[in-house]
């Protein structure tokens, strides 16, 4: 052993020394002495609170202010030396007893190594804008997906939570850039993951356990994009999983526990004033109170509001009566058609039925080590996400495992494998959800009737637009949703020749997913059931992938650094759906609730059982290569090629070519820089590259297909009661569809400065998207098929990222800080004449007939549309005076209080033609800042992440703020609300009430528009490590809040709104969760 | 040991790049159903019945009301028969559609004008679908194709007729169209119509297998119809007579009116030998609720007792009912000249009272299938009970006092699944009741007029007669359901005189139609192919702002050279800049 030892020296010895610390182990430990020692900076000034720890045993000391310590240890101990920002340094024993160390400048940032994928490249040398998330943000932010690991952390990707335990959160590289499938490629531990299509497409959050991930890369570059050709647009984030470090077994354990509480809950009025509000609101448009509201609320001037409601189905619907009155009778209550419910008065404060704290935690187990044949890493991990929403939960169980086998020098084998298993029950942001339908459940509904059952709206609308939400809520106790995912890889490698190595690797995905729910048939419900219901279906989705790859490396002379590759990959994507539903279950529980378990029965409660299937198949082969040159170390080159074909298109489009050119310069290297100390690197890089999409196409999309159902049925018989099968198109097929192909130009500038305690990153890009994928708007002369998917758009992305870290300490505080900051500036360059002027998207009103917002040639994407709200009409000379606008309703005779919208053409009437464009979802920056600071002991980490300049388009206002909304009679409307226009009250914020709803809850308007800029205190983290306990190596225990703080002018419930959905962009549809307040105790230890 | 992986690594390249084109093949999965597997008999088959869906109007794009294969919206609101009706919200943001069209204020944004227009070029493709299959099926005789095509053709001629009575100026299109995006409206596309229904009348059989098939006489029928829209009289005229002397329905029963005027509307008489043409609703589980009379949802006050008060769009006008009063002698209140003297004054009504204050009907004389066609307080509602007035009635100030019936089922057939709430709140009213798109006592009316214009004005009278004694011999209202004595007095009588002159005889056939098909969607078109759509409705609208509704109408005028027809819906014309938008909508 001191043999081998000796024959190392210098910076070779440290390396290697690496290698050898297992062996170390095994030698009986030596007599103990103290050893002192003094640690310095590179300036050559003490450095106090740097750890000092014997390798491998509890025993550890810090600095003193004078930057001294003392600690027992033996000639074979190894002394760690650790301090943040600074390289962490092992030094052998030996013989000294007083050691004088120079802390060194970590450089890691700058010789990180970065895994594209296919390969691996130094940070340094990379010509391409790559950004990565450090290990230590992995492991301090207790987030329940990897997409809470990006937000906020890297320049130019955006992520938008939606809320919710387990929903997916959307992530977008450097903007939208197609109105179709915007999701980035995941890729890991080199296999391209399928997240599925048809039925039941997973989650990435579903799949993948953040605390095992090991590093975290996003190529935003076309450089490096390009090497995943036809999927690359969208940008690709690169993960590898933990592996085994050399050294003894490790056993290490993270998890926290946390409560949520739910925040910003809606301040809803109570129901006498929401009954006056619409009795107003009738009034103000000269319309007589129907009937049935009338005597609902007393058949009186003013509303009187009931003591009893009754709900009687096969009577008069719903009707409000006095105490007294015989009609409550409790004798006469019959839960099928008679239900007697007292009224709430007082108001049921739905939100905080709906949405209470709750609790989350997270658990994970690691146990990893290597020799110098093998590596091995063990995960378990736990997550329970109890979501705020009732009976919404998110629970996770993952088991990881990755092993490598070094079997000859020049031959390894080695396999990845997580398979987890996930459920959830929750409500994902659609356009209506529970949530939004709350909004329009009347507080006067208590939450039960005087029998005990849940409390229906009834079968009039006058309790609620829909169903009630929260006995929605309470019926999906039972629904199950699973996810369960066997993903991975297994690989062979072995080096031919010095410098050539081929690599063999199948990977694979297993993705099963499976959901039930029963629904009984509910007679307290609008729409009951005539029958009770069961549902249950599945997804079944493989997928393998076979990649063989050469890749050769040299370096000639000193001079010449050549790393190539070339590959061979292909690809089979398969997926069936399946399910059923049966009904009249005679006695449902949970263990008769099966397919087989259903009663046909007789009229009237007959059920017919339906049983559905279908099925995805997709192939795919690529060929690829990359060559990467440096000379000199100065000057860096690299090539990228790939042709893919896929089995989605036929014909020309069945084929893409897709490449890559990149160039960096390191001018720090040249002659003369070489005297400017402070600079420690220096590098300026352009590339151009392209890359493709067919993101969520469906598999057949070049065919004309059809279908039967009941809009093709015919009784042509003429029996009344049955009907023939008939078919018809249901969409065209376009068989010259191709590739979405995407160009990009990327210059940057990366700079090292001050002892790399500075660097910083520089990006510009312009980044066009040509044929974007996208069923066109249909001619009705067609018909009602849909229209066959076209290449139809153009668009550009050009934007500037800046990402800057900085590390120091002032005295024995250390900090260190990072901030990014990206643009994006959207524009459609191009419509197909196939597609119109413009293409719409987004849906406002009540039908959801009208468009919200419109892609047009020379404007960003999805811009919303309408008036211009010039705000209300106060006077009868502003009435006289303004453009008329009779199309809205508005006359002079009822104008006053109504909202005055811009005379954009000066013609004197408002109409159509007046609407424009009035405002863009998309910020104008985005950024992040990040800054922990560490004082012996303690930790304290601030994390703030905001965007700029977007406008928001709060739909929820229509329900929040009048009453009627959607014509529904009720509307729970916020206190807000009560500011509204009268004569006397006529400095009013909001409209008069009305039922005139096309003046302003169904025109597109900026009334709704608002400012989406907002500034948010992510994560505020305190943390405490615990030395010099016996037989634990680390104990790190913290308290963690997120969203503590958030600073914003919009009004709605969270400026976070996108739900993924280009066309939606901004539109908040009073859909999102209320934001929730997490405070998390956590707990980092390693054995 | 390297050299063997060398070996493997060089195979498996090779390997993937031999066997790279057929693994790029992969058929479609699952549920993709392809064109090409309908080239067969039984693909035919499958496509032509999925044309016949396209009668009811109920496609996947379909808004209900705005395509009903029924065109209430387009022939009986805008034809001063019929208010929307419903509820007085200012106007429901849902039926702005609706209201706008009542008033004449559609625009070519309107969007039930768009989905109308995507309705009818559905039913041409559809139809085009099954001519294309039926041309390259090879299983197939020649005469089974032959039928499989004219059934086709004949369906595409009503879709193509339909879009023509709506707009006028509508592109043509055929089963070799591809083009559609610069596609000409400035033909007139009658003679591809009449040859449609010519190759169906020469084609087709003339007994059918299913009830609910077109046969070669209803292509005859069809053809007659455009003849009448084309003015051709004398065309007309000769083919009507061909019909009425040869013609069956297709389960070759000859033609004649049935016994019961009623047996035309109900669920239990369907197909029967009136029926030319008819869409053949049904209530069953598999095709709830498009294959239901779905596009009149709302329409009529369904289900028990409790529901009426949802069923309250399409409610009868004053005007209407007061048409069906009658004289001493049970005719229409026509003076000398023909003209309509009904609406001098308003027939008693219930009006602005409540339920629950006593209240007598109407007691003159009325003809008896106003009671057929209208609800109205104290007569029974079919077997529902007596209609009780208001409280069956969402609001009488905006749709008057009177419910639409002829669509609606009775309670005794809601009791055995033909109608009734299914699936859906808003499907209250799934009705199996078969429309009549042509029956009959069309075919009769057609060639009265045709008499009047261009033949003899006592054929004509003879034909008139045909129709109103059948009114007269009918079953009323009350013997069928109740046991009293009738609600109404009911008389009706022949015209036994000879018509004084062609202008009181067309005044008489024309007002004959009115009664006979009130509600039935036809109204508004027959208006304007008369060319007496302005006057006569400018006129009533004057009458009823006078009445209790008039508010509702106070934005409607109609004008002259641009109403007849409906706009180009424009985002037909901004995906198809050929297009020429409607002369009066620029």
């Amino acid at each position: 052993m001191r043999i081998l030892r000796l024959k190392f020296s210098g910076k070779i010895y440290r390396s290697v020394l690496f290698l050898l610390i297992p062996l170390f182990c095994f030698q009986l430990a030596n007599a103990q002495s103290l050893i002192s020692g003094t640690i310095k900076d590179e300036t050559g000034a003490t450095v106090p609170g740097v750890t000092i720890a014997v390798k491998g045993t509890p025993t550890a000391t810090v600095t003193d202010a004078s930057g001294t310590f003392t600690i027992h240890a033996t000639t074979n101990d190894i002394l760690v030396i650790s301090f943040i920002g600074y390289q962490t340094q092992q030094i052998l024993v030996g013989n000294q007893t007083k050691l004088s160390i120079a802390l060194q400048t970590d450089t890691k940032g700058l010789n990180e190594v970065i895994v594209t994928g296919y390969s691996k490249q130094s940070k340094r040398d990379i010509t391409g804008a790559v950004s990565t998330v450090s290990p230590t943000v992995i492991e301090q932010t207790p987030v329940t997906s990897i997409e809470g690991v990006l937000q906020g952390r890297v320049a130019g990707v955006v992520v938008d939570g939606q809320g919710g335990p387990g929903n997916p959160e959307t992530v977008r590289i450097r903007g939208i850039g197609t109105l179709g499938n915007n999701d980035p490629l995941y890729v890991i531990d080199g296999v391209q993951i399928r997240l599925g299509t048809a039925g039941g497409s997973e989650d990435i959050s579903n799949l993948l356990n953040p605390n095992d991930i090991e590093s975290l890369t996003v190529l935003k570059d076309p450089s490096l994009e390009a090497q995943y050709g036809s999927e690359g647009s969208n940008g690709v984030i690169v993960i590898t999983t933990k592996t085994g470090k050399m050294g003894p077994p490790q056993l290490t354990y993270d998890g926290y526990v946390g409560v949520e509480n739910p925040r910003n809950l809606p301040d809803i009025i109570t129901p006498q004033q929401q009954a006056d509000a619409l009795y107003a609101s009738y009034k103000n448009s000269g319309v007589a109170i129907p009937g049935s509201v009338a005597s609902f609320y007393g058949n009186g001037t003013t509303p009187v509001l009931p003591y009893y409601i009754i709900e009687n189905q096969s009577g008069t619907g719903n009707i409000g009566v006095a105490e007294n009155s015989p009609l409550a009778n409790p004798s006469l209550y019959n839960q099928g058609n008679y239900r007697i419910l007292k009224a709430n008065q007082s108001g049921t404060d739905w939100w905080s039925a709906l949405f209470q704290s709750a609790l989350t935690q997270n658990h994970n187990l690691n146990l990893s080590g290597a020799t110098d044949k093998s590596n091995y890493s063990v995960g378990l991990g736990y997550l329970n996400d109890q979501g705020t929403l009732l009976n919404s939960y998110f629970e996770r169980y993952s088991i990881r495992i990755n092993t490598a086998f070094k079997i000859k020098p020049w031959l390894r084998f080695g396999e990845n494998l997580e398979a987890s298993f996930a459920s959830q029950n929750t409500e994902s942001r659609s356009a209506t959800n529970d949530i939004s339908e709350l909004y329009l459940l009347s507080p006067l509904l208590p939450e039960y009737d005087i029998a005990g059952n849940l409390a229906g709206t009834g079968k009039a609308l006058i309790l609620g637009n829909t169903g009630n939400p929260y006995t929605s809520r309470v019926n999906s106790l039972g629904d199950k949703n699973y996810s369960q995912s066997i993903i991975g890889s297994i690989y062979g490698e072995a080096d031919i020749i010095k410098g050539l190595t081929y690599t063999n690797q199948i990977g694979f995905q297993l993705l099963p997913t499976e959901s039930s729910s029963y629904t009984p048939t509910m007679p307290q419900e609008p729409i009951p059931f005539p029958t009770n219901v069961f549902s249950e279906g599945g997804d079944y989705s493989t997928d393998w992938r076979w990649l063989n790859k050469l890749s050769y490396t040299t370096t000639i002379n000193q001079i010449h650094q050549i790393t190539a590759f070339a590959g061979y990959e292909a690809e089979e994507f398969a997926e069936r759906s399946y399910g059923g539903t049966t009904g009249n279950i005679g006695f449902p529980s949970t263990n008769t609730e099966y397919l087989s378990s259903g009663n046909t029965g007789t009229s009237p409660t007959a059920y017919v059982p339906t049983v559905y299937g279908s099925g995805e198949k997709y192939t795919s082969v690529s060929e690829f290569a990359n060559l990467t040159y440096s000379l000199y170390d100065k000057y860096l080159f690299t090539a990228t090629g790939r042709h893919d074909g896929t089995s989605k298109f036929i014909a020309t489009g069945e084929y893409g070519e897709f490449g890559a050119l990149s160039a960096g310069w390191r001018i720090s290297k040249e002659a003369f820089l070489q005297n400017v100390s402070w600079l420690n690197d220096l590098k300026l890089r352009a590339s151009y590259g392209t890359a493709g999409n067919n993101g969520a196409l469906a598999t057949d999309a070049y065919l004309t297909t059809l279908t039967s159902d009941n809009f093709g049925n015919y009784d042509l018989g003429g029996t009344n009661t049955t009907s023939m099968s008939g078919y018809y198109v249901y969409q065209l097929g376009n068989p010259t569809l191709h590739w979405e192909d995407n160009k990009t130009v990327n210059i940057g500038l990366d700079a090292s400065v001050f002892h790399n305690s500075l660097t910083a990153s520089l990006n510009w890009y312009n980044r066009i998207t040509d044929g974007l994928i996208l069923a066109p708007p249909s001619s009705g002369t067609v018909g009602s098929a849909l229209s066959p998917i076209e290449n139809i758009m153009s668009f550009t992305n050009k934007g500037l990222e800046l990402e800057i870290s900085y590390n120091s300490h002032i005295g024995d505080v250390k900090f260190d800080m990072s901030g990014n900051i990206a643009t994006d500036k959207n524009n459609v360059d191009y419509i197909d004449g196939l597609a119109g002027a413009y293409l719409p998207g987004g849906t406002f009103g009540s039908n959801g007939a009208i468009d919200l917002t419109r892609s047009v040639v020379g404007k960003p994407v999805s811009q919303f549309y309408g008036y211009v709200y010039q705000g209300l009409y106060k006077t009868p000379a502003q009435v006289a005076s303004h453009a008329t606008e009779g199309s809205l309703g508005i006359t002079n005779a009822n104008a006053l209080g109504n909202p005055m919208y811009e005379d954009r053409d000066h013609n004197g009437v408002i109409n159509t033609d007046d609407e424009t464009y009035l405002g863009s979802p998309i910020p104008k920056f985005t950024y992040g800042y990040d800054v922990n600071f560490y004082y012996k002991q303690f930790d304290l980490g601030l994390f703030f992440q905001g965007s700029y300049g977007n406008k928001i388009y709060d739909y929820a206002k229509v329900m929040q703020e009048f009453p009627n909304a959607n014509g529904t009679g009720v509307g729970g409307l916020t206190t807000g609300a009560l500011d509204t226009w009268s004569p006397s009250n006529p400095n009013a914020s909001l409209p008069i009430f009305s039922e005139n709803s096309s003046a302003i809850n169904s025109s597109p308007s900026s009334y709704f528009v608002e400012s989406g800029s907002y500034l948010r205190l992510k994560t505020a983290q305190l943390g405490y490590t615990l030395t010099k306990l016996r037989g634990i190596k680390k104990l790190r225990i913290y308290v963690q809040a997120f969203n503590l703080l958030t600073i914003t002018k919009y009004t709605g419930m969270d400026p976070e709104v996108n739900d993924g959905n280009p066309s939606d962009l901004g539109i908040d549809y009073g859909t999102a969760y209320p934001i929730s307040q997490k405070f998390l105790v956590g707990v980092n230890m390693g054995l | 040991m390297k050299k063997i992986f060398l070996f493997i690594s060089t195979a498996s390249l090779l390997m993937l790049g031999a066997c790279k084109k057929s693994f790029l093949d992969v058929p479609p999965q699952g549920d993709a159903v392809t064109i090409d597997k309908f080239s067969n008999a039984a693909g035919v088959q499958q496509l032509l019945v999925g044309a016949y869906h396209d009668l009811t109007g109920i496609d996947v794009k379909s808004t209900w009301w705005g395509t009903s294969g029924t065109n209430w919206v387009y022939g009986d609101i805008t034809s001063g028969d019929t208010y929307l009706g419903g509820y007085a919200t200012s106007p429901p943001h849902q039926v702005s559609d609706a209201f706008n069209i009542e008033n004449y204020q559609e625009l070519a944004t309107t969007g039930f004008l768009d989905d109308k227009w995507t309705a009818d070029y559905d039913g041409v493709a559809r139809a085009n679908g099954v001519i294309l299959a039926a041309t390259a099926a090879t299983d197939m005789t020649a005469a089974q194709k032959n039928e499989a095509i004219a059934e086709a053709r004949f369906l595409r001629g009503h879709f193509l007729f339909d879009a023509k009575k709506m707009w006028n100026n509508v592109p043509y299109v055929d089963e070799n169209t591809t083009n559609f995006t610069s596609l000409a409206n400035t033909a007139n596309i009658w003679p591809q119509i009449e040859a449609d229904f010519q190759f169906g009348y020469d084609n087709m059989n003339e007994v059918q297998p299913l009830a609910g098939q077109a046969n070669k006489w209803a292509a005859a029928c069809y053809l007659a119809k455009c003849y009448m829209f084309e003015q051709k009289y004398a065309q007309a005229k000769a083919l009507l007579a061909t019909i009425i002397a040869s013609g069956k329905n297709a389960q070759g029963v000859k033609y004649a009116l049935v016994a019961n005027y009623h047996d035309n509307f109900d669920v239990g008489t369907e197909n029967n030998s009136e029926s030319v043409l008819q869409i053949n609703f049904s209530v069953d589980p598999t095709s709830l609720p498009n294959n239901s009379n779905l596009g009149e949802t709302g329409v009529s006050p369904v289900g028990t007792a409790a529901d009426v008060t949802y069923g309250y769009w399409k409610q009868p006008s004053f005007n209407l009912v007061n048409a069906f009063q009658t004289d001493a002698n049970g005719l229409p209140l026509l003076d000398a000249s023909g003209n309509d003297l009904s609406n001098a004054t308003n027939m008693k009504n219930d009006d602005g009272i409540a339920s629950s204050t006593p209240f007598v009907p109407y007691q003159g004389n009325v003809d008896p299938r106003l009671d057929w066609s209208v609800g109205r307080r104290g007569v029974p509602y079919l077997d529902w009970g007596v209609d009780p007035g208001q409280d069956w009635i969402a609001d009488q100030t905006f749709g008057g006092p009177y419910l639409n019936i002829k669509n609606m089922f009775t309670q005794a057939e809601e009791g055995i699944g033909f109608g009734g709430i299914i699936a859906d709140y808003y499907y209250v009213g799934n009705s199996a009741v078969n429309y009549n798109i042509i029956r009959y006592a069309d075919v009769l009316l057609w060639a009265a007029e045709c008499e009047v214009e261009v033949g003899s004005l006592e054929q004509a009278r003879t034909y008139v007669n045909m129709v109103r004694s059948r009114a007269m011999t009918s079953p009323t209202e009350t013997i069928d359901y109740s046991s009293g004595s009738p609600s109404a007095n009911y008389k009706v009588g022949l015209y036994t005189t000879a018509w004084a002159d062609q202008t009181y005889a067309r005044n008489a056939v024309r007002y004959e139609r009115r009664l006979e098909f009130a509600e039935e969607g036809h109204r508004f078109f027959d208006l304007v192919r008369w060319g007496i759509a302005d006057t006569y409705l400018n006129a009533f609208i004057q009458t009823e702002k006078t009445r209790s509704v008039g508010s509702v109408l106070s934005t409607a005028t109609f004008t002259k050279g641009k109403n007849e027809y409906f706009p180009i819906p424009q985002q037909e014309i901004v995906l198809d800049p050929q297009l020429k938008q409607n002369p009066g909508y620029n």
